[in-house]
This record gives structure tokens, sequence and C-alpha cells, in this order.
């Protein structure tokens, strides 16, 4: 026994000689979440250090942390070293750790159900178990019958819960605050949006929700809780960023979950997971009944089975927004439980009246490919500017907008479309659907003009079809592919003004028929 | 007893003579390219003769063809690294020819018998002799459990290396074993707070060890190479060759001329760590390398265009924090590759993750501009308001860039026209540009605050 003692001695401790102070738990945590999968944890902690070299071990963290990202700041005590240890509590691990250790078997004689317990050694732990017992050495779960394993302690480097350490140089004695802060993965949040709009079409109340979720199962009690929106540089953990690693997933699987699953294969891999021992290839039956035996026969818990996210909160208070840096930050103003695998959705825009536009609008890419349909259906687009002038003046996080109208003193779901990142100033144009009772129908001619053949004459025409009760308003655009120099509209039925490059039209349509015509010139480029 | 006593020895994979099992000294170089060169220096006493000496607590990751050993008055005669690892497989399949033991137990009365066997084969299945029958192990649907009298020597609980020395004269002294092992990295990592209103980034530099080599290394005294060595087979990764060779809009924007005062290992820096540390298996250490509180420093908007065209979804501009590690701009070191963290206090002063960007090694006095995001407020919107062929294969493109600033202070933005061929020429431009380079040209525009510029200008390209 004393050889053991000594061969488990000279497994590491958490540092030589140092006094070991513990961090239970934070005092109070902030956390910053970004809207791909990052989070930013900020923990404030209070702890006693004595003068001498002290190694702090701070528990409770987030197991989805970071190593790299994490800092402790304590401007007293300049650090020596920072370790970051999660040798998860796992089956496998378990066994790993205590080779050479005693442990008791039992065996349960399924005919008699005497129960027989051998005291064995763990001598291996690969792909399988070897225990030497008495009689000699023995394959663990290899044997067809009911086998449990009891350990009498657990291995003193295995932590249930991933820890940090530092190594603090000696310093003044005392309480003191601390920051820790990290990045960690599992948390995310994304922008929804609800606009009404109103009878008129010429207004609109826009709500802006946050949905953000704690996919780990870290539960933060009375957090300070704040999004972040725009668009970070982060780089792909195989760079060292930190992104969360690339994860393969089957089937419906999301992220989160396979990655529950490889830590749960890993766990049992070569230690509870049915093996055929001896590469015998036994009957079906048999296979079934010793899973069942072997089940039975794992004295540890397994972790924990991946849950469904299970509890959405909604509250109705607003987030209220910064400037940070070059991006947004918006900040619950009060403290927030978020518990693990929790969904939270949170107000942070809401603007009663935004001034709005609706038209239809149509592009035609090519000046010379005919349509691919011989009628061409105009979409719905809702037009605002993001200005105080015109109700709104906030900026937009990326999301989708949801539009309701208002149709018989009820809201009716009338589309939605992706917005990006949009700054104050920048008007929004949402295309939401596509036109009813509103049809094109474009005829397009061209042809070689003038003694070069590479210049071309297109006459177009659209006639336009209002089937609707009401006049409609509406844009059309003519866009030109890259190889047409010297592009010039040369007759137009209508006034033209440009946009985003193109030509563009703008007119009311009232019900019945119009017509637009216009010519261009162009040169095709020779190369 | 005298069976426990065996595998303890087992376990610990120590010498013949059960001595030398604790390092005298461990130094470790590690290498940023997932290598590293351990040194063990182990107490021997042998006598004269041939020994095999064993190597317990070696990385798992060694590569064995690496390996050097020497010891006064030894001479080796071989060298084995074992990977035979013990698993009940291979206990199966090492007893071929020898005797097994089968415990039977009789599903209907529980009574338990004990069988000697002889293992014939292990090949999709155990082949047994009993007596003078031949079966295939639990063909039967049986529970029988296998128990083996002895586990061979050469397999093992941790791969080990073992070394038959000759020793002309007894010996008592040290014996130095070094190899090189996979496993063992090390990456710098940067944590940089910028505050935009003193104009300043202060940077902290860690270096992050991580071991995955299977081994604990304890009480190790390390040293830290930066610089890519080059290993055959290992050669850079994708997104090494992305960053540092192919990528244009790369983040040194002048390599730097001075000379730092770390410790130089030939064409390489070397980081030593001051205290000897454990380096635990599965663990990441950090260790702080440098800490500069105030580098001049200061955020630029930037963006490329490859080509000339419209786009209706305006882009945002890239945010750089630019900062020299130049002494005269407060930090005067080399800054060995690694990423670099940005992060800027919001309204309450509490840092707030913003972004990070890989740097290379990159030699003091450099002027760096670390791309940490997108602005939100800041948007510019291409368009190509016309184009006209002025001959064959010569064309003038009239271009539009309108830069928006929706923040409440004034900026600049460097717009780069990127792409576009040899013979180019600027005809005309609304605000006064630079050539960058054989094929692009550069403009900073200056943008009120929430306010817009457009910048216009005529380009005249032949190819």
């Amino acid at each position: 026994m004393v050889l053991l003692a000594a061969a488990l001695a000279a497994l590491p401790a958490l540092a030589q000689d140092d006094v070991v102070v513990t961090s239970p738990r934070a005092d109070s945590v902030a956390v910053t979440i970004y809207r791909g999968d990052l989070a930013l944890v900020t923990e404030t902690r209070t702890v006693d250090l004595p003068a001498g070299a002290v190694t702090l071990v701070v528990e409770g963290v987030v197991e989805t942390l970071l190593p790299q990202s994490a800092v402790l700041t304590d401007a007293a005590r300049p650090l020596a070293e920072s370790n970051f240890d999660f040798d998860r509590l796992t089956p496998r691990t378990l066994l790993e750790r205590s080779i050479g250790e005693t442990v008791t078997i039992t065996r349960t004689n399924a005919a008699t159900g005497r129960v027989t317990r051998t005291a064995a050694t763990i001598v291996a732990v690969g792909e399988g178990v070897v225990l030497q017992t008495v009689d000699g050495n023995e394959a663990l779960y290899c044997s067809g019958l009911p086998e449990r394993l009891e350990l009498e302690r657990l291995p003193d480097e295995l932590v249930a819960k991933p820890r940090l350490s530092v190594r603090l140089a000696p310093g003044e004695p005392g309480p003191r605050t601390l920051q820790v802060t990290y990045l960690a993965h599992g948390f995310a949040w994304s922008a929804d949006y609800v606009a009404y709009l109103d009878e008129q079409g010429s207004a609109l109340r826009l709500a802006g929700w946050a949905t953000l979720t704690n996919s780990t199962g870290a539960v933060f009690e009375q957090a300070e809780v704040q999004l972040i929106a725009g668009e970070l540089n982060i780089l792909a953990a195989e760079e060292g960023g930190s992104a969360a690693p690339y994860v393969d997933t089957r089937g419906d699987e999301t992220e989160v979950e396979a990655r529950e699953r490889i830590i749960r294969e890993e766990a049992q891999a070569g230690v509870t997971m049915l093996r055929e021992c001896f590469a015998s290839d036994e009957p079906v039956s048999q296979l079934a009944d010793r899973m069942l035996s072997r089940e039975r026969a794992v004295a540890f818990n397994s972790p924990a089975p991946v849950m469904a996210l299970e509890e959405i909160v909604l509250t109705a208070s607003r987030a209220v927004r910064e400037e940070l840096g070059d991006y947004q930050l918006y900040r619950l103003p009060w403290l927030t439980d978020l518990n693990a695998r929790q969904t939270k959705q949170v107000l942070f825009l809401d603007e009663p009246e935004v001034r709005a536009e609706r038209f239809y609008g149509f592009r035609l890419d090519s000046l010379t490919e005919p349509q691919a349909l011989e009628v061409a259906i105009p979409s719905l687009t809702l037009r605002f500017e993001n200005t105080e002038a015109f109700g709104l003046g906030e900026p937009l996080p990326s999301g989708v907008v949801r539009v309701f109208e208002s149709y018989g003193g009820r809201d009716v779901f009338a589309g939605e479309a992706d917005i990006g990142d949009r700054p104050v100033g920048l008007p929004v144009e949402l295309e939401i659907g596509r036109a009813l009772n509103v049809l094109l129908e474009v005829t397009t001619d061209w042809e070689p003009r003038g003694r070069n053949v590479d210049r071309v004459l297109v006459e177009t025409e659209h006639r336009i079809v209002n089937n609707k009760a009401v006049p409609i308003e509406l844009e059309i655009r003519q866009g030109a592919e890259s190889e047409y120099t010297d592009v010039k509209l040369r007759k137009s039925s209508r006034p033209m003004r440009r946009k985003y490059g193109d030509l563009a039209w703008r007119f009311v349509v009232p019900p019945g028929e119009e017509l637009l015509r216009y010519e261009i010139s162009a040169r095709e480029l020779s190369y | 007893m005298r069976r426990y006593v065996w595998m303890l020895g087992a376990m610990l994979s120590s010498a013949a003579a059960a001595q030398g099992t604790a390092d005298k000294s461990l130094k470790l170089t590690i290498y940023n390219s997932n290598l590293a060169l351990v040194e063990h220096v182990r107490p021997l006493t042998l006598a004269a003769g041939r020994h095999r000496i064993e190597f317990a607590g070696v990385s798992a990751e060694i590569m064995s063809q690496t390996v050097s050993f020497a010891g006064s008055g030894l001479t080796v005669i071989e060298q084995n690294f074992d990977y035979d690892l013990l698993t009940p497989e291979k206990l199966m399949e090492k007893a071929v020819g020898s005797r097994v033991r089968i415990v039977r137990t009789n599903p209907g009365t529980g009574d338990e018998t004990q069988e000697t066997a002889e293992v014939l084969s292990t090949v999709g299945g155990v082949v047994l002799k009993i007596g003078d029958r031949i079966e295939v192990l639990r063909d039967d649907g049986i529970p029988a459990r296998v128990i083996f009298d002895e586990v061979p020597p050469n397999l093992r609980a941790n791969p080990t290396l073992s070394i038959l020395a000759n020793a002309a004269a007894p010996v008592n002294g040290d014996v130095t074993l070094a190899y090189l092992t996979r496993g063992l990295s090390w990456n710098a990592d940067y944590v940089g707070v910028f505050d935009e209103a003193q104009g300043n980034v202060a940077l902290q530099g860690w270096i992050t060890l991580t071991n995955n080599s299977g081994t604990t290394f304890t009480n190790a005294s390390a040293q830290l190479v930066a610089g890519d060595i080059n290993v055959v087979g290992n050669e850079a990764e994708w997104w090494q060759i992305y960053n540092f060779r192919n990528r244009r809009d790369s983040n040194v924007r002048r390599a730097g001329v001075e000379t730092s005062n770390r410790q130089q290992l030939a064409d390489y820096y070397v980081y030593p760590l001051e205290q000897a540390t454990t380096i635990a298996n599965n663990q990441t250490k950090q260790v702080s390398f440098l800490t500069a509180e105030r580098v001049r420093a200061d955020r630029g908007y930037e963006q490329t265009f490859y080509d000339l065209s419209s786009q209706a979804e305006p882009v945002s501009a890239d945010v750089r924090v630019r900062f020299s590690n130049s002494s005269a701009s407060g930090l005067g070191d080399q800054l060995p590759s690694g990423v670099v963290r940005v992060y800027v206090r919001d309204a309450r002063g509490q840092p707030q993750f913003v972004g990070e960007d890989r740097i290379g090694h990159t030699s003091a006095g450099s002027d760096l501009a670390l791309k940490i995001g997108d602005a939100f407020d800041v948007t510019i919107q291409p368009t190509l308001r016309q184009t006209t062929e002025v001959s064959r294969q010569r064309i003038d493109s009239d271009m539009s860039y309108v830069v928006r600033n929706a923040r409440s202070q004034p900026i600049t933005v460097t717009i780069r026209q990127d792409n576009l061929w040899r013979f180019n020429e600027i005809l005309a431009e609304s605000i006064p540009g630079r050539r960058t380079d054989a094929d692009s040209f550069a403009w900073d525009v200056p943008v009120p605050a929430n306010g817009e510029t457009e910048l216009t200008f005529t380009v005249r390209q032949n190819w």
C-alpha cells in the first residue's frame, strides 16, 4: 500500500506548496450575449487571501468556457499562472484515474440470486477494462453476467465541475473582490420584429423582440444581461479563435445536441458501452439480455440526458440601448434569472407610429434577355425611413420582420422579410410578398444598330394591369449586364430616376391598364 | 499478494531493477506547431551486464524514432516503444497457445463450473480446446467468465519506452532520455482593452499551453519557442496559408525592423517560464509574458472593393484597431503568433468583448491594423453610374461610393478599389486618392457626424 500511495502522490496536485483558497461561487454575474453562439461572462467574487503565494480555485464556472479567454483581475496580486482543469467526471475518466485502485466487483447469479462480492484491482482501461482478482485477470462486463463495480473513493484530480485555478504571487493579505471574465459557448440571441400596418398602409407600429437562449447547463441567478448587435470578427476554432468548434450533426440534431452526444459517447467509450467481448458472435437475444444487465451494472450516473429547451419566458419591459464601440448594446435594466436551457424574450424596441409606404416593385435584371415568364408579378414592398422625423430613428439589428395588416378590424399576417443590420438614416425596404391582382407583361425587342454590330437598341414595353379597386404605386427597375457599356435612355414615356445604379420609374397605376415604354441604347463590350 | 505487487510494477512501468521512475529533472521545449522536445534526467543504479530499462511517464504521443538515450557507461543495444495497450481483446490475442480458465454459470441451477482451456485462435471469435473438445467461446450463449493467469509483460496500461542496454561496469548515475512528442503545443493569446477616448490599448499577452499528450509532466522547467519550425508532414494548415500568404487585406501594414531584447535561438525567439510548472494532461495553462499598459492606438474604418458594380444592400465598413509594437508607441516587443481579443468598456466601465483577429509572428516595430468586426453605423453603398467604351479594350467607369455615418462623431473611411487590372488610371476623383499598388487605389473619405459623403471617381482601364 505504501507503494501505491507514493504513486498517487506523484500525480499532479494543483500546485506544489501553495495555500489553496477556493471560491465556490460568484457573488454576482453579468452575461453579455452575442448573436452567434458566444457570451462573455463576468463574475464578481470575494475571496480572503493569505499573504503568501496562493492557488485560487475558481469553481462553478460555465462548462463551455473558452480557457484561452479567461482573465482574472486583481491589481494587487500579480498572477503567476492560470490553469483550466476540466477532467470531466465520467464513467471512463473515473476508471482511468482509478488504475491500481482496489474496487469491489459484485456479481449476481441470475438463477439463484446469490450475490458474490470480490475484491479486484483495476489493471488497465482502454478498449475495455481489465481487472485483477484473486482468481487471475479478467475483463469487466465481458462475462455475460450482471456485474457491478464499486469504487471506494473519487480520484483526487477528477472534478465533477470545471474549474479555473490561478496561482497568485505573495502580496497584501485580506478579503478582496476579484473579477473573473471569460467567453463561453452555448448562448445566442436573435432579433424578431413585428410590424402592424394600419388600414391606410401609411403608418406602422414596430416592435422588436430579442430572443435569448441559454443552451448550457449553467444557471445564473439575478444576473445582469446584455445583448450585443453587430457583426464581430470571430475566428474559427481551428485558427485558435473563439467560435464554437465544428460539430457533425446527425439527423435533426442541433449543434448543442450533437456536442452533448459526443461528450456522452466519449464518457462511456470502452467502459460501459456494449462491446462484443473477445469478438464472439453472440445470438441477438443474448445481446439484448446482456445490454440489460450491463445497464444495471453501471453503478455511476451517466451524464444527464439531453433536455429540450423547455422554458420560454416573456418579459414585457424594454431593454435599454447604448453604443458600444461600433456595435449596439442592449441592457436589460433589471436583474434576471437565466436558467439552464432557457429561452427568454425581451422587448428592445417599440415605436408606435412609424411613417411607411407600400408599393409594388419589379426589376428587369437583363437588358436583352427576354423575361422567363410571360407575365410577371411585382412584389409587395414596405418601405420606411429610419429617422426620428418619420417616427423611428433607432438602429435595427438584423432579423426577421413579420408584417401584420389591419383588415376589417383584425390583424392579418401579410408576410415577412429579412433585414440586415440597419443603422439610423438608412431606409428599410421589405419585400414581404407577391402582389395579388397586379400583373406585368413585358415585351423586349432589340436589334443591332448602326455600322457597328456591338451597338444595340432595346425597346421595352411594360403593360401593367391593376385589377384592384384602388390605385397602386409601382416601381419598375431596369438593370443591365456588366458587358454593356454606354447604357443610355433615349426615349421614355414617363420620367426616369436612378436607383441602386438601375434605371427606375415610379408612378401610380389606377385600376385598369397602364403602359411604360422606353428605349435604351448600349454597347456590348469588346474583349 | 505477489501478483498485486507485480501489478504495481506494471503500472509504474519502472525499470527492470525497479528504479529510475521519477525524474530528477524534466525539461520541455515547446514549439507552436504541436511539437515539443522532452528531456528526462533520471537516476539509475545498475549492476554490470545487459539490462532492460523501462521508462514510465513518457509522453503517449512520443515520436519514438526521435528518442535519444545517454548514460555514462551504458551502450544501447535496442530501444522499443510498446504501444500494445492492455485491453481484454489484446489479452485474449496474446493468450493464443496458452491456457486460460473458463467459468460457466448454469442458467438453470446457478452452478458454476470451471475448466481449463487452451486458446487456439482469436480471429473472428475465440476458438478453445477444452480437454479433447474444440469449442467457440460463448457459442452456446451461456454466461462465461474468462480468467487469465498472467498479463504478458509487453501489454501495458500506458505506452512505455524500454531500452535494452549493456553496462560495462556497475552504473550509479544519471541517464538522460530525450525525444520529440506531439500533443504539447502553445499559442499566444492577447487581451487588448481599447480606449478610444485616451487613444490607447492596454495589451496583455498570455502563453496558452495545451497538453493533449496523454501524459502529465510534473515539475518541468519549460521554455517556449516562437517561430514556424518546418516539420515534414506538418506543413501549414489551409487557414495559415490563406491568412498569411494569399490574403490581401492582411493586418500587418508595415513590418517592423526593431530588435527586442528577448532571448533568441537561431532565428526563433525563446520564452522561458520562470518557475517549474506541472502541466497536467488535458490541461490548458496560461502564463503571462507581456504587459503594456498604454500602447498608442486608434480606430479606423476600411473597406476594399474587388470589382466595379452597383449594390442595393449597402456594405458595412470594417472596424480596425490600429497600433504599432514599436518602442515609440509604448510596446517595443515582438509578438508571437496568436489571437488578439479586443475589449471596449461599456457605459458602466465594464469591459465587453468586441471581436478578435489573428496575428502572425510580428517583429517589433510593425504597424498592425486588426479587423475586429463590421461597423453597425458606417455603411458604404457602391453604384456604378456609367461605363463608356472609349476605344477597343479601353473602358471608362464612373463609380460612386456613398459613405454614411450614423455615429455622432465625424470619421474617416478608407475605401480601396482593388482588382483594376494592368494599365489603369484615374481620370477624375472627388477626393484626392493614392495608388496603393499596380492594380489598386485608395481614398480616405471624411464623413461628418450623422451625415454622408459621396466619393466619385472615373477610372480608365485598358487590357
